[in-house]
């Protein structure tokens, strides 16, 4: 069966936030990038201290939902 | 877990084709289980193999950590998972992305060409043809895994006293079931079936073949898996859409250089413009309840190629009218027009228009100079010029060692602090001067008042 004919099923909600945050995490490099180029210097140190703090607070937060999904 | 079913979602040829590799990710190794992985389908036991992984760690000068990170991200688990297949799908294994993202990090910063402007070529033989031991031992080490590889797959009748033992095989391939068949050889007498049976998913074991399909305890048929629902991709509205947004960049980037108020090159420049387009068009996507698709793959190819631009490769890209770059405490500040480079040691100086003056006798785009912090002096004012006095042992980073004073002396470069930007315009501004730390190992460099 080709998958043309297979019924469609659009992503929940939650899905679709984590995409559209991996959206926001790229275009926001790309800013990043035009903002490098027109000579904005970026503090490296402080961007991977918060990188690092976003991705836990990420991570915190799913494993938040799972507990609350799992009552 | 998979079924059969999700054995047979579609999936792009090239993923098909790495399984078709019958190279599987162990189940007990430290790191994804590459290592235990490869080196059971080429023979090998665990130990041995990680032994021969950590002496191929060292002969390769680290760039083993980037070849370690492809397999890594794009070799299936026992269950026929594909890290990479899987974040692009949109159901990402975050840990195992980190670390892949890590060891690649360390690998293409290990790579042979990621030299430093401090590196001194001339204590190596042959000048810079030492950065081929590495990938030559690298190389080597892959054609070994694959010719080994294509050793095991052929029947034991056609391979030598050194084979593998076809239980051993058959143990390997097993945990795979018929969902992702762990060989080719499997793979193939799947295939094989599957076009004389119209469809049969019956795992085939190692070495199976026509006798197989005589055997006489055959199944009945089964009754095919209800169809699983599907999620769309992103569709041809949403990428005719980031097709649109990036003409449109193109159109506005090049009517910006053509205005002159285009500080980079327009090619870089779109390249910048079209990650937030993609970005852009992700986020639509997933406010739709779509797949990402082909939408990821491109983001990741932007976000590695910048990286690599930025970060690995010094020097990569000649930033034409972008800007020279001088460092001052260590940071490296755009300060006017001319030919800028990335510094991937924050501590060499282009300033100016040195293709046409500085650099007179040398290629044109040379690196200027390999720094350490020794001038310092105060900037102020809005323009300055940058004399270089290099005595005789300086040495320049060219596309060979090149050691000299030659038509080097009283070379000056105009550097327009007019277009300072970030700290140094604010220093600038403030009045406040600069403290340059510019220099070279046995050089002056002098920043003057013009």
């Amino acid at each position: 069966m080709s998958s043309r004919n297979r019924p469609v099923v659009y992503r929940p909600l939650a899905q679709r936030v984590t995409t559209m945050l991996w959206g926001v995490a790229v275009a926001g490099f790309g800013a990043g990038v035009i903002a490098h180029l027109q000579g904005y210097e970026f503090d490296v140190e402080l961007l991977g201290i918060v990188v690092l703090a976003v991705l836990g607070a990420w991570i915190l937060a799913s494993a938040v939902v799972a507990i609350i999904r799992g009552r | 877990m998979t079924t059969n079913d999700e054995g047979q979602r579609h999936e792009a040829a090239f993923f098909t084709s790495i399984r078709g590799w019958g190279m599987t990710r162990g189940e007990h190794g430290v790191f994804g289980g590459v290592v235990e992985g490869v080196g059971e389908r080429i023979g090998l036991d665990r130990v041995p193999a990680r032994i021969i992984a950590v002496v191929l760690l060292f002969l390769t000068g680290g760039f083993f950590f980037a070849l370690y990170a492809a397999a890594w991200a794009l070799l299936p688990d026992r269950s026929g998972r594909i890290i990479i297949q899987d974040f692009g799908r949109g159901t990402p294994n975050v840990g195992a992305l980190i670390m892949i993202a890590i060891f690649a990090t360390i690998g293409l910063n290990a790579t042979p060409w990621s030299w430093s402007p401090n590196r001194d070529w001339g204590h190596f033989p042959f000048g810079g043809l030492w950065v081929l031991i590495p990938l030559s031992i690298a190389t080597g080490a892959v054609v070994l895994v694959i010719v080994l590889a294509t050793r095991a797959n052929k029947p034991p009748s056609a391979r030598g006293p050194m084979a593998i033992p076809p239980q051993r095989a058959s143990a390997a391939s097993a945990p795979t079931g018929a969902t992702y068949a762990a060989t080719p050889g499997a793979t193939k007498a799947a295939r094989a079936d599957a076009s004389s049976t119209q469809g049969s998913s019956t795992a085939i074991p190692l070495g199976g073949g026509a006798g197989d399909a005589a055997a006489p305890n055959q199944t009945p048929p089964t009754p095919p898996p209800p169809p699983r629902p599907r999620t769309p991709g992103p569709g041809s509205a949403i990428y005719l859409l980031t097709l649109s947004a990036a003409v449109f960049a193109a159109a506005a980037i090049w009517l910006l250089d053509r205005e002159g108020r285009l500080e980079a090159s327009p090619v870089v420049a779109w390249l910048a413009v079209a990650v937030v387009i993609v970005g852009a068009a992700i986020i639509l996507a997933g406010a739709t309840g779509r797949r990402v698709g082909f939408l990821g793959f491109l983001a990741w190819t932007f976000i590695i190629g910048w990286l690599v631009g930025l970060t690995v490769i010094p020097r990569a890209f000649n930033f034409a009218d972008g800007g020279a770059r001088i460092t001052i405490d260590g940071v490296t500040h755009t300060i006017g027009n001319g030919h800028g480079w990335f510094d991937q040691e924050a501590d060499a100086v282009s300033c100016g228009s040195y293709d046409a003056s500085v650099a007179a006798g040398m290629p044109a785009g040379t690196p200027v100079l390999t720094a350490n912090p020794s001038v310092f002096t105060t900037i102020a004012g809005d323009a300055a010029i940058v004399q270089i006095a290099p005595d005789a042992s300086v040495t320049f980073h060219a596309d060979e060692p090149f050691t000299g004073s030659i038509s080097w002396e009283a070379q000056n470069v105009t550097c327009d602090f007019d277009r300072a930007t970030g700290d140094l315009y604010s220093a600038l501004r403030a009045g406040e001067g600069v403290i340059v730390n510019i220099g070279a190992e046995h050089s002056a460099i002098v920043v003057k008042e013009n």
